[in-house]
């Protein structure tokens, strides 16, 4: 036995194993490669969803609109799958995408397919919107209906509130019918009472009502999916509160992508919960005023607002872009980032 | 030992498949496994970064922390893209500025047009051309006349002769002479007279005179001449007579004015003196018409010339003038015409008709003195003035150049009548006009132009004097062109670590920014050292990691 006998044969046999866990590791190297990019794929395209959400319309008032934001998020999508051009893979790449909520101001909407027989006797599967579902919750008394910001609407079941039984229904900030009827309501520690309470309350119910409408329409998508050959079963996976909190405030988009195969193995599906927000800051106004020959966007809450003395304009506008489009440089004050007016004067 | 050079071989061979190669496997895993924590660990601050919305220290010094675990040096990274919007503003040209200003205008700026006129001078200078000149000169009347003769029944009387008749009277001398009648011898006969040399015709009864035995008749027989003899008879006497001679020197019948034998004067007597021309209107100097008619005492009519003493030199109207003749008599007759003596005029070169001076001196046309014969500018010479609004003519030097007929010049600065619309702004043709004559003139109004106090320039005002304000000043102002600029801002991680390392502070990002991380190993490990030495082309950076995303959260921080 000699020395090179034993190396040889050492050399042999750990080339032999390196190449198998090689070959191992290069395969979980590229699925996490593979994850990471789909990941990548989705968040942009969520968030290019997300900033075709709001449209400020005439008298700058807001207008959710849903159907250019889907449009944005497939076409985003496509792009980024390269798919673009080849509508037979879209239509199979969209089928992993059971349901899409999209929540407003006062209620939310869900993107599903359906089915339904037509007239000659085939049965089609098309996508649409569901209703706008409303943000509800009930107790003995009272139907409650939540919004995304403070305001709720009540539904006096058996006029507690107005005895002349005029009045049934009460839209307000939930703090106002704390005070106004507090003798009517008596349990003290009832949730418009206290704040976090409420909090708590609207987002569990909000977040519950939508968990529960899209895992619906989830077990429903099953039926369809396997009509196209895809056997995943499609269930709404568990969602923590970290995914949903954060977008409980605002107009946001939820999506549900489950069973895209991705792996090696026959079974390896990637399944992803998105979600994002709109962020169109509804509190985030600004203003324009009018210093010696240009103007300037303050944010709404900058202290030059305050001085009495400062021409503004009656008009709040809710982005950066629509203040510059008027001729407004940034005020140094409030906005760290923006461009300042140069420094002339004309005199 | 069979050859110790095979054993040396041996274990240098064994010590390079057992030992290297096997450390090198395990170093190139190991960089794979770098990677991935390295990957993660980035992503994870990236999505971090990306909720929240800012990074500070301890997030990054936490992400540093973990990556040391790896043991390996690493050259960090971080690209802010911020989206910045620049509202895009812009110098206006004076010009523009200007032409702004015109368009903003809502005056009006029209040319009225004003007609005027003047009259030529009034001169009155009345020539007297009633044409009741004389047209005649005493010498043409005195040619032209016509003599009437004597009335042809004149019978000369008494007064025809400046002198008596004489009839033989006693005081005549005379001389009788007896006339022997002559007989008569027949009844029809005759007698001549040689006496008075006319005939005496016997008529009737003839008697025979006893005396001188004569006969005689009794009926009146006339002497065919003018004899005084004659033999009547009345009933038988017999009135023997001779006649007188008489020797006076006269003739009876003739009249004398003492001895002298006047002839009739009736053809020179005036009796009646009537001017040709009663009424007369002469030139100055221009002697009258002195002629007049003259009847005679015979009846005829004489145009003479008569005398007088006053005389055409001075202007006089309807003055009675005497006029006194002598006639051939001695008488002087006197008669009067009335005359208007008139300055003689002239016609000057141009046509004019004037008086002259009393003296019959030239005055000089005082038309031609008076009226323009051409009116023309002097000042401006081009015929072109620029002017100011609200300014006139005079105000602006202009003079005009007027000659008169009589060929004096004069120039004028006043007095002249112009149509210059004072409100228009732009070029007009003015028309001046001086005692009846016209030119014209171009005139360009200029706006009126008012001294900036704040840029010391001038400026133009509005066609209605308004201000518009200073465009000069105004064109320093700049003003929104309507256009924005977009631009990407880069910070790097030099700008992220200030914020965050000095003061503690957080960097705060902006909505929809974007955020990519790089992390690259900063040299490699031994093993690679080694390889790369072998292997030229290995890199040097083994260790890669790029991660990036978008924003998704803004915090409304105040500075």
């Amino acid at each position: 036995m000699k020395l090179y006998h034993i190396t040889i044969s050492f050399a042999l046999i750990a080339f032999t194993l390196i190449i198998i866990s090689d070959i191992r590791t290069n395969n979980l190297n590229t699925v996490i490669d593979n994850k990471k990019e789909i990941d990548g794929f989705i968040d942009v395209a969520i968030d290019d969803a997300v900033t075709r959400l709001i449209e400020v319309g005439e008298n700058n008032k807001i207008h959710i609109n849903k159907e250019k934001a889907i449009e944005s998020f497939f076409a985003s999508l496509y792009s980024s799958f390269g798919i673009l051009s080849d509508r037979e893979k879209q239509q199979e790449l969209a089928l992993y995408f059971p349901v899409i909520a999209v929540t407003v101001e006062d209620g939310y909407y869900l993107y599903y397919y359906d089915e339904y027989n037509g007239a000659d006797d085939n049965t089609y599967t098309v996508r649409r919107w569901s209703e706008k579902l409303p943000y509800y919750y009930e107790d003995e008394y009272f139907l409650y209906g939540f919004t995304l910001s403070d305001t709720i609407t009540l539904l006096d079941k058996y006029c507690k509130l107005d005895s002349s039984a005029s009045q049934k229904v009460y839209q307000m900030n939930y703090k106002d019918v704390g005070e106004k009827y507090a003798n009517v309501i008596n349990s003290s520690n009832h949730f418009l009472f206290d704040n976090e309470k409420f909090e708590t309350l609207r987002k569990t119910t909000i977040a519950s009502l939508i968990e529960n409408s899209m895992a619906y329409y989830i077990s429903h998508h099953n039926k369809i999916a396997s009509n196209h050959g895809i056997t995943y079963n499609f269930n709404l996976p568990p969602i923590s509160n970290n995914q949903w909190m954060p977008y409980l405030d605002d107009c946001s988009i939820f999506v549900v992508f489950q069973g895209y195969p991705y792996g090696n193995e026959a079974g390896d599906v990637y399944n992803r919960f998105a979600s994002a927000g709109a962020k169109i800051s509804k509190d985030t106004l600004f203003f324009i005023e009018q210093v010696d020959w240009y103007l300037l966007y303050h944010k709404s809450g900058c202290p030059e607002i305050n001085e009495k003395n400062i021409r503004f304009y009656n008009e709040s506008y809710f982005t950066i872009e629509e203040c510059v489009k008027e001729g407004a440089y940034a005020c140094p004050k409030c906005s760290a980032l923006g461009v300042y007016a140069p420094d002339y004067t004309a005199h | 030992m069979d050859n110790p050079l095979k054993l040396v071989v041996d274990i240098i061979l064994a010590i390079i498949i057992i030992l290297l190669f096997p450390l090198f496997y395990i170093e190139q895993k190991q960089d794979v496994i770098i990677q991935t924590i390295v990957e993660m660990e980035t992503e994870k601050l990236v999505q971090e970064v990306r909720r929240k919305g800012y990074i500070n220290r301890n997030m990054y010094e936490d992400y540093l922390e973990i990556l040391s675990v790896t043991g390996m040096l690493y050259d960090i990274e971080l690209e802010h893209k911020h989206t910045s919007f620049e509202p895009e503003y812009r110098f206006r040209t004076e010009q523009e500025v200007i032409e702004e200003q015109n368009n903003t205008y809502k005056g009006t700026n029209e040319y009225h047009y004003r007609p005027i006129s003047t009259d030529i001078p009034h001169i009155e200078d009345p020539i007297e051309n009633s044409g009741e000149l004389n047209t005649e000169t005493n010498e043409s009347i005195l040619e032209g006349a016509i003599k009437t003769p004597a009335d042809a029944n004149h019978v000369h009387t008494d007064i025809c002769y400046d002198g008596e008749k004489h009839f033989h009277n006693s005081s005549c001398d005379r001389t009788y002479h007896p006339v022997k009648k002559r007989t008569v011898k027949e009844r029809n006969s005759s007698e001549n007279h040689s006496g008075c040399g006319g005939t005496l015709h016997f008529y009737s009864y003839v008697n025979e005179c006893t005396k001188c035995g004569a006969y005689f008749q009794y009926s009146q027989t006339t002497c065919s001449g003018n004899c005084d003899t004659f033999a009547y008879s009345s009933s038988g006497g017999c009135s023997c007579s001779g006649y007188y001679t008489y020797s006076c020197g006269k003739t009876e019948g003739r009249y004398y004015n003492g001895d002298t034998e006047v002839s009739p004067h009736c053809h020179l007597k005036v009796i009646n003196i009537t001017p040709t021309h009663p009424i007369q209107k002469v030139y100055i100097s221009e002697s009258f018409i002195t002629t007049a008619t003259v009847t005679y005492q015979d009846g005829s009519t004489d145009i003479i010339l008569c005398n007088t003493n006053d005389t055409s030199d001075s202007v006089v109207s309807d003055k009675t003038v005497k006029l006194r003749y002598t006639d051939g008599t001695g008488a002087t007759m006197s008669t009067s015409i009335v005359v208007t003596v008139i300055p003689r005029n002239k016609t000057c070169p141009n046509g004019h008709v004037y008086n002259m001076n009393s003296d019959n001196t030239d005055p000089g046309c005082p038309f031609c003195r008076g009226y323009l014969e051409s009116l023309i500018i002097s000042h401006p010479s081009s015929k072109r003035l620029t002017i100011y609004k609200g300014t006139t003519l005079q105000e602006n030097d202009v003079i005009l150049l007027a000659t008169y007929m009589d060929g004096r010049k004069e120039y004028i600065s006043t007095g002249y009548l112009d149509n210059l619309d004072k409100d228009y702004v732009g070029t007009q043709t003015v028309t001046l006009s001086y005692k009846g004559l016209y030119t014209t003139l171009q005139v360009i109004t200029k706006r009126n132009i008012r001294l900036c106090s704040v840029c010391n320039r001038y400026y133009e005002l509005y066609p209605d004097d308004t201000d518009p304000g200073c465009p000069y000043c105004e064109a320093r102002t700049p003003i929104f062109t309507g256009r924005i600029l977009e631009y990407d801002d880069k910070y790097y991680r030099a700008d992220i670590f200030e914020k965050i390392y000095e003061g503690n502070g957080n960097y705060y990002f902006s909505h929809r920014d974007y955020l990519t991380m790089t992390v690259t190993n900063r040299k490699k490990e031994w093993g690679e050292r080694y390889l790369g030495s072998i292997f030229g082309g290995i890199r040097d950076r083994c260790i890669h990691v790029v991660n990036g995303g978008y924003i998704r959260e803004e915090i409304h921080k105040l500075r």
